[in-house]
Parts: structure tokens; C-alpha cells; sequence
């Protein structure tokens, strides 16, 4: 039998430097780095860069030493730099937590099919949040060393419970003079109850509305019913009157996708960009709460939601080439992580995950649950990922407790199985919370997971369209991720 | 099927592989073989210079071109293996060195 050696054994005038690689298509491979280099090569690349085989003389020898594939000379400036920019994709950590969500109700005025929250009835009593409650969580929130603080505020419908955000907003801003920290105020709500009062307090306090539409009125009022009206209508409404007050980019609009959507593909999009909007998240839908009590009527396989993914992105991609300025935010994520070399830092999809690092939920209850999933879980019963409650334990006890600690042994996905040797990785991120709700360890299976599928899916399908796509999507795609403007307008295409 | 430094058989149910550990060591057959794991059991054993591996499907036995497929995807993934074993030795020094320069100023 023949032995292979080491190109240590070898008189390669290169070494290698820490890459994955994996195939891409038939005739390809993808090898990347740990700051998020990247090159598509023939199939067998990899194989011949261990085994000594390439030459000096090809193109490709120098496309993996431009990529920081592989290294020539001295080994200190290639550490110094890979460090440097390590730390710069890392840079998220640097500040902890800087995510704080204020359940403020759990009280609603729709009743929505995929409700991950369990949401009640707006007339029920004790689902609001005290002001005790807010009191002590405002603590425990300025105990983050974070210099900038988001704080957003949850439900049920929070303007069901506009009493208790104005008392935060106040409490949070008067404490602040002393403690100085930069601070946005984020409400979602579905706009509903919105009025001209409580639009000039957001006006008056540059609070960001996060609002949901799920695609047209068909579509929408399916999704999401409501007591006594047209869901739809009232939206619209309301979404005219909020513009009226406040401005265009302080609105930003998330969909819930569900089985019914995937018939809406274009309308969809459509619809965003006919009420303003200049861009959609197509998010799949996280099973928790009604979302599994309903799963038989709107639930579907990664397998779908990945084909409706690129359906959709196609006709955004179309429709920029028109000369109508349109994003999709998940890709522009994961675009900004392929192509730059920055820390993006949204939550869902870093490594280690923000459960703690960048998120912490204090619930009406005085609950403190490490990211929304864990809350939504709890809403269903199960309360085993609680950190803590505000009225009993200290900020230490919360985020250096036991449970803490067990979850940082899984939210990195340098150190899980299936993970850690993906060329995806360092675009990618662990998900502990999403792995209890699904086979209820905090480790997962990468074998048959959603996640590891669903975003393998999506970034292979980028990389794709990087890499073959005609120049004008190619700058569309770079466009999203940079926040700049294609620089094919203007031109032929 | 004998490639190299392993060979793979197929024995009733199962599928049989031998490895070499001085091509492939018991940790890095571990990890080819937990991508199986949604289809196969797997059982893992060393015998003095080999890493043996049997996979037996968890549903119904394989047929003959189910059996060759299986066969060339383990091969794929044995070389795979290989290559990122590779790697690993030769990086890891550098990838620890890389970690603790970037965050070298956090212990200050």
C-alpha cells in the first residue's frame, strides 16, 4: 500500500496557512481561511496544495497566496496580519452585550398563525410589565460594559402597553445623563394602535419603528388577523400616518415567511417597494409557540424555503437591473461577511452567537433569557433556559452564571463537529438555542440540521452568483454589501 | 474496494472499513463519520496500526448500486480526510499563533 506524506516531508517552496475546503459543484472546490478569504478552484486544489505539487508558474499558486491560502518566506507578517484582521471580523465581542430587549406585554390585539410568543388576549390582566420590573432590569442592562446600548422593546403589541415604554424611555434617558452611554430606542410593533400622540413621542425621542407586513392583503390577513378588522387596511393606514410624522428610514418592516407566502413570490417584493420600502428580510419561520401548534397548515422544508429564497432573490436582482434600488437583507449579511473584511455583528449568525455576548431579554415576568428564542420558548413552557429573574439575581449571577457557562461551551462553531473544518464557517454562525428547541441539547446535529442546511443553502447560492454572475449583478451583489450604490447604473447590461 | 491506505468491504448489512493510522488517525475517522450518522450505525475500533469502521444502514439494507455509491462517497471522504488532517498538523501551531495575537491585548 501507498503512503502519502506530509509537505513537511516535501520540498514545496510555500507553506500552508489554516483553510477548510469543501466541493463546490462538480468540477470545483471552495477553500477559504479564518478571516474569510476565499477562492473557487478546480476540484483537487486543495489535495495538491498539501501534497507539495503546486508550481510557482501557475496562476492559481498566486491566487492562493494573494487569498492567504498559502505563504512564502517568513511566517511573522502573514500572523501579524491574519491576527489584525481576525480581531477585526471578531470585533462584535468587543463591547458585550449591547442588544437589550424590554418585553413590556404580552398582551396583542392580532392573533397571528405563526404567533412564536404565544401572545394573549389585549384585555387580559398581569401580562404587562411593572415598573419595578423595568426598574431593575434598566440596572442590570447598565451594568453592559457596552458603550452603545439598543434598547428594543417587545410583545404582545408594545403600544398595547405605551404607558410602560414612555416610563423606560424616561427612566433610561434621565439615567443616562450620568452614565453616558449612546442609546437607541427601537418599538416593534404591528402599528395597529398607532396615533399621532404616541408618533410625536417616537418623533421627539428618534425611536426607530420596527413593523411587520407579511406581502399583500391577501397574504397579510391570512398570516395575521385581526380582532375586529382588516389587518391589512389598518397597516396601511397606519403605516401613512407614521410617515406623516416620522421619517421614511426611521420605518423598517420584517416578514414572517410561511407556507401560503411561497405562492406570493413577486407580489410580495412588490408590495414592500410599493409602500417604500427599499428592501426585505426573507427570514424563514422560526418553530416556536404557534408556529408548531400550527405547523401542519404553514410550516415547510428547508429544501422549499431555500427554492423561495432564490426565486426571490432573482426578481430583487431583476428588478435593481430595472433601475429600482431594492435589497435583500439576509444576503446583503452574509454578502458584507464574504466581501469585506468587517464584523457585521447581527446576532443570528456569529460565532460565538450573541445569546449573552451581544442579546439579553428581560420578559414583563422579571425573567432574563439569553436571546428572543429562549423567551419564546418559555412562553410555551418551558422556562429551562431562563439566566435569572431581575428581582433576584445580580448581573454577575446572570451572565456568568450556570447556564451561561453551559451555553458557552456550544456557541462557537469553531468547536463544534460538522462545523469546525466548513469553508462556510467564518460566514456562518453556532445556534445553541435553535439546537435545544430541535433535538434538545444545546450541541445539534449537523448531519440533518435546518440551520447548518438552510444557511449552507443560502451562502452557497451567493458564492455562486459572486463568482458567475454577468458584472452588473456581480456590482448589485457588492452594492448590498458595502451600503453603496451598483456601479452599473447608467451603463449597458 | 483497496485505495491506497484503506480499504473498504461490504460483510451481510454492513459496510467495512480499514484504515491505516498512519494515514488517517482514530479522530479524524470519528469526524468522516459523524455526517453518516443520520443514516448509518456506526461502529468505530483499533486493532494494532488500523482504525476499523463498520457502517450498517439504520433503515433498509443497501441494494448493489446503493452499495458502490456509498462506496465512492466514503472514498471521497477518507481522501477529504486525508487532506484535512493534513492541514490541521501543519496550521495548527499557526492558527494558535494567530488566536493569541489577536487577542493578546485582552490579558493586559
Amino acid at each position: 500500500m501507498g503512503k502519502t506524506s506530509p509537505i513537511t516531508e516535501k520540498t514545496a517552496d510555500y507553506f500552508i496557512l489554516p483553510m477548510t475546503f469543501k466541493s463546490f459543484g462538480d468540477s470545483s472546490e471552495i477553500i477559504s481561511n479564518m478571516v474569510g478569504d476565499s477562492i473557487i478552484c478546480p476540484k483537487g486544489t486543495a489535495n495538491r496544495i498539501v501534497t507539495g505539487q503546486l508550481e510557482t508558474s501557475e496562476s492559481i499558486y498566486h491566487d492562493l497566496a494573494a487569498n492567504f491560502i498559502i505563504g512564502q518566506g517568513d511566517i511573522d507578517p502573514y500572523t501579524d496580519i491574519l491576527a489584525l484582521r481576525f480581531r477585526t471580523k471578531k470585533a462584535f465581542l468587543s463591547e458585550f452585550t449591547g442588544l437589550h430587549i424590554f418585553v413590556v406585554t404580552l398582551r396583542c390585539n392580532q392573533s397571528c398563525v405563526y404567533c412564536q410568543v404565544n401572545s394573549q388576549n389585549c384585555n387580559q390582566k398581569g401580562l404587562d410589565i411593572s415598573n419595578d420590573t423595568l426598574d431593575k432590569s434598566i440596572e442590570l442592562m447598565f451594568r453592559s460594559p457596552a458603550k452603545s446600548l439598543t434598547v428594543e422593546f417587545q410583545g404582545g403589541e408594545t403600544l398595547l402597553a405605551f404607558d410602560k415604554i414612555k416610563y423606560a424611555v424616561e427612566k433610561i434617558k434621565l439615567l443616562n445623563i450620568e452614565m453616558n452611554r449612546t442609546i437607541s430606542f427601537v418599538i416593534c410593533t404591528n402599528l395597529q394602535s398607532v396615533s399621532a400622540e404616541i408618533l410625536e413621542y417616537v418623533k421627539h425621542n428618534n425611536i426607530i419603528l420596527s413593523t411587520s407586513l407579511d406581502g399583500p392583503k391577501a397574504l397579510h390577513n391570512k398570516n395575521r388577523p385581526l380582532y375586529g378588522g382588516d389587518s391589512h387596511d389598518r397597516f396601511e393606514r397606519a403605516l401613512s400616518l407614521s410617515r406623516q410624522h416620522i421619517e421614511m428610514d426611521n420605518i423598517s418592516a420584517l416578514i414572517t415567511i410561511t407556507r401560503e407566502s411561497f405562492k406570493y413570490s413577486k407580489e410580495i417584493v412588490d408590495e414592500y417597494a410599493r409602500l417604500g420600502f427599499s428592501s426585505i428580510f426573507l427570514r424563514p419561520l422560526h418553530n416556536y409557540g404557534q408556529a408548531v401548534q400550527n405547523a401542519d397548515a404553514i410550516t415547510y422544508s428547508v429544501d422549499k424555503f431555500l427554492e423561495f429564497f432564490k426565486t426571490t432573490l432573482d426578481y430583487i436582482i431583476q428588478l435593481n437591473l430595472s433601475g429600482i434600488n431594492f435589497r435583500e437583507e439576509y444576503s446583503s449579511i452574509i454578502l458584507r461577511k464574504i466581501l469585506s473584511p468587517f464584523s457585521v455583528g447581527f446576532t443570528d449568525l456569529e460565532s460565538p452567537n450573541g445569546v449573552i455576548n451581544a442579546v439579553l431579554v428581560y420578559n414583563y415576568d422579571g425573567n432574563v433569557y439569553p436571546s428572543d428564542e429562549a423567551r419564546m420558548l418559555s412562553e410555551s413552557g418551558d422556562v429551562s433556559l431562563r439566566l435569572g429573574n431581575v428581582h433576584t439575581d445580580t448581573y454577575e449571577n446572570i451572565v456568568q452564571g450556570e447556564q451561561a457557562q453551559n451555553l458557552s461551551l456550544f456557541w462557537a462553531n469553531e468547536s463544534l463537529a460538522g462545523c469546525s473544518e466548513c469553508p462556510y464557517m467564518i460566514y456562518c454562525g453556532a445556534d445553541p438555542i435553535g439546537n435545544y428547541n430541535t433535538y434538545g441539547d444545546y450541541y445539534g446535529r449537523r448531519y440533518n440540521d435546518s440551520f447548518c442546511t438552510l444557511n449552507m443553502g443560502m451562502i452557497e447560492h451567493l458564492f455562486g452568483l459572486i463568482k458567475f454572475s454577468e458584472p452588473a449583478v456581480k456590482s448589485i451583489l457588492q452594492s448590498w454589501a458595502f451600503n453603496s450604490t451598483p456601479n452599473f447604473l447608467g451603463e449597458e447590461h | 474496494m483497496v485505495i491506497d491506505n484503506f480499504t473498504i468491504k461490504s460483510k451481510g448489512e454492513s459496510t467495512r472499513v480499514k484504515i491505516t493510522c498512519d494515514y488517517l488517525s482514530i479522530d479524524q475517522a470519528h469526524k468522516v463519520c459523524y455526517k453518516y450518522l443520520d443514516e448509518y450505525h456506526i461502529e468505530i475500533s483499533e486493532t494494532p496500526g488500523f482504525t476499523n469502521v463498520g457502517l450498517t444502514p439504520i433503515q433498509a439494507p443497501l441494494d448493489k448500486a446503493e452499495r458502490i455509491l456509498l462506496t465512492k462517497r466514503l472514498t471521497n471522504d477518507l481522501i477529504e480526510a486525508r487532506t484535512r488532517e493534513i492541514v490541521h498538523t501543519e496550521t495548527k501551531n499557526i492558527r494558535d499563533l494567530i488566536i493569541a495575537k489577536a487577542f493578546f491585548h485582552l490579558s493586559k
